[in-house]
């Protein structure tokens, strides 16, 4: 991996968004974890990031909804959105309105560096 | 019902011959009554006239060839005698003079009068056999006698009567001993029985056609009802037969209908609990993915961590992946089954769809897999996806069964004009009988690592696109599932 990303990964499963950052880490790349859509939004605030890893099913505010804040706010940022499980035309449909792609958890890390790459 | 109207033919027949016969008697008697009538009249004529001229002691006429003087009166004194003119008279005495005007009768009318007697006078009076037998039965009291004879070959009515001595009488036979009252002697009158035998065979020829006639009309009559009974009997027979036949496919109709309602009701229990399933899987599938999803990021992390590691950790750490793998198999299976809703069905390609499956689940090795599908095949009218999933579970079943090599073998084919059939078929262990019922049952499984749920989701899958599936199977030869589906129709969406 030659070229490091700045990930932002947004899950509430603490144990998720750890492995996740050391993952990365181990890749190269540089990561920060937030546990909420509204975290995730302050940070992105501050912070400039490569790319948004997030969860869809999270208390709150949830991945689809951070998908459209960051639409308004930091449209120029390219967001996974990640799912334990969801209804094949919710994929879909956040695909078509812009979404690089929608991983099933647990994830696919060959598939996971090769959008990463790909959003670059 | 034949023999029934062959007995009232014969009854019919036997009531009116008797009548015929009766009848028949009742005018040969009627016949006989008014030659009798005839033979008295005669008779009381006779009397009246030998009245007449016994009173008068007997009357003179000319003595002519055909009148001499009688022989048997050569004791009466004066019996010829003259006139002044020198006319000779003889005397006619009453049995004389009867026998004179019966010999008229029968020239004129051939009614045969005979004056006679058991001691006549004249021998030429004496009686015939038939007057003897009747004087006989006077003498006992008897009044008349009369009975039917052939005289000269000609049927007779022959009536006697008796005559009683009177005192006149006596002037010619007191020499004989009679007595006034006694009965000496009778007249016979034979009267031809030809007229009145005619006018009866008019009555009994009359009488006979109208019986015939009556006796066919009856047969007719018979005949026609019996038709009719017949006819009637052989309508309610048909009926009868129509609603044994009814009431015969009335059962069957129950028995399909109940058969019905069980499967019906099998159904309802098989997607009720379908549901339950669902409805259970859908809640904590999700929560255990993501315990799963960092057993999964930390076998990752080790897995790319480690360096060196023994053999042992190897084998572990690649143990714990495929479990981890498997485990997100059977929740897999278990989101698939949760998530089977309503089928939104589109026009796909079944070979299209068959190519695309077989490519992301190849064959394992040792089996080799022949795909057959005619170009020409019509498109099938399904949701995509939910076929995708069942023929997944069906292919990957097949794969299963044959662990030690194989052939799958993928057919499709038009099936009817609104339906094709999918057949997948393999030669690996097959199912034994006994399990054939069930394994379209949710939680039945045969795998040590199966949750039960493939073919039960494929069933629900193939059936919510109204399919529907078929299961032929041999242990140790191979399985054979069919599934039906609609084919798209020019209407449907494309």
């Amino acid at each position: 991996m030659t070229d490091s990303h700045r990930i932002l990964i947004v899950d509430d499963d603490q144990n998720m968004t750890k492995t996740l950052v050391k993952i990365l880490h181990t890749r190269g790349h540089q990561a920060e974890a937030a546990h909420t859509g509204e975290q995730a939004l302050a940070l992105a605030r501050d912070n400039r990031f490569d790319c948004v890893l997030s969860d869809i099913k999270m208390p709150g505010m949830n991945g689809v909804e951070l998908f459209s804040a960051f639409q308004e706010y930091h449209p120029d940022i390219p967001i996974i959105l990640m799912t334990a499980y969801a209804p094949s035309d919710l994929l879909t449909a956040s695909v078509a309105k812009g979404v690089v792609a929608v991983l099933n958890k647990p994830i696919d890390f060959d598939l996971l560096f090769m959008y990463l790459e790909a959003v670059k | 019902m034949k023999r029934y109207v062959l007995f009232l033919a014969v009854v019919w027949t036997l009531v009116i011959s008797a009548s015929f016969t009766w009848n028949y008697f009742q005018q040969q008697e009627e016949a006989r009554q008014a030659a009798s009538v005839t033979a008295r009249a005669q008779f009381v004529k006779d009397v009246i006239y030998r009245r007449w001229n016994t009173e008068h002691g007997g009357v003179y006429v000319p003595i002519t060839e055909s009148t001499q003087p009688n022989p048997y009166l050569t004791q009466v004194e004066e019996r010829d005698i003259e006139t002044p003119s020198g006319q000779e008279l003889t005397l006619i005495n009453p049995a004389y003079m009867t026998r004179q005007v019966h010999e008229l009768g029968y020239v004129i009318k051939g009614v045969i009068g005979h004056i006679t007697s058991l001691n006549p006078i004249r021998p030429a009076n004496a009686p015939d056999d038939w007057e003897k037998h009747a004087l006989q039965t006077f003498e006992q009291g008897n009044e008349e006698f009369s009975s039917i004879e052939t005289i000269a070959g000609e049927k007779h009515l022959r009536l006697m009567q008796p005559l009683v001595t009177e005192a006149s009488c006596l002037k010619c036979h007191a020499d004989q001993g009679y007595q006034e009252g006694e009965i000496r002697g009778g007249i016979s009158v034979s009267v031809p029985m030809a007229p009145y035998a005619a006018i009866a065979r008019e009555h009994i020829t009359t009488i006979g056609v109208a019986h015939g006639l009556l006796w066919l009309l009856g047969l007719i009559g018979l005949l026609l009802s019996s038709g009719q009974i017949r006819k009637r009997v052989r309508e309610r027979d048909q009926a009868e037969r129509a609603l044994k036949k009814y009431s015969e496919r009335l059962e069957d109709m129950v028995a399909e209908r109940t058969q019905a309602l069980q499967n019906a009701q099998k159904q309802l229990i098989r997607k009720e609990r379908l549901a339950a399933i669902g409805e259970f899987t859908g809640g904590i599938v999700h929560d255990l993915r993501h315990p799963l999803s960092v057993f999964s990021n930390v076998l990752y992390l080790l897995n790319s961590t480690i360096t060196d590691p023994d053999e042992e950790t190897v084998e572990y750490l690649t143990m714990l992946t495929e479990e981890v793998h498997h485990a997100d198999q059977i929740i897999t299976d278990l989101l698939e089954f949760a998530r089977t809703g309503e089928a939104k069905p589109t026009t796909a390609s079944i070979e299209k769809l068959v190519d695309e499956i077989i490519k992301k689940h190849p064959s394992p090795e040792g089996v080799t897999t022949k795909i057959q599908i005619p170009d020409d095949l019509p498109p099938a009218y399904i949701d995509l996806g939910h076929i995708r999933q069942a023929l997944t579970n069906l292919i990957e079943n097949a794969y299963d069964s044959m662990a030690e090599g194989g052939q799958l073998s993928v057919n499709s084919e038009q099936y009817t004009e609104n339906s094709l059939q999918i057949t997948i078929q393999d030669t690996g262990t097959g199912i034994p009988p006994e399990n054939l019922e069930k394994i379209f049952e949710p939680l039945f499984t045969t795998k040590q690592k199966g949750i039960g749920l493939g073919l039960a989701i494929t069933k629900t899958l193939v059936e919510a696109n109204n399919g529907r599936i078929e299961v032929k199977s041999e242990v140790n030869e191979g399985t054979t599932f069919r599934i039906f589906l609609p084919v798209a129709k020019e209407t449907d969406k494309q």
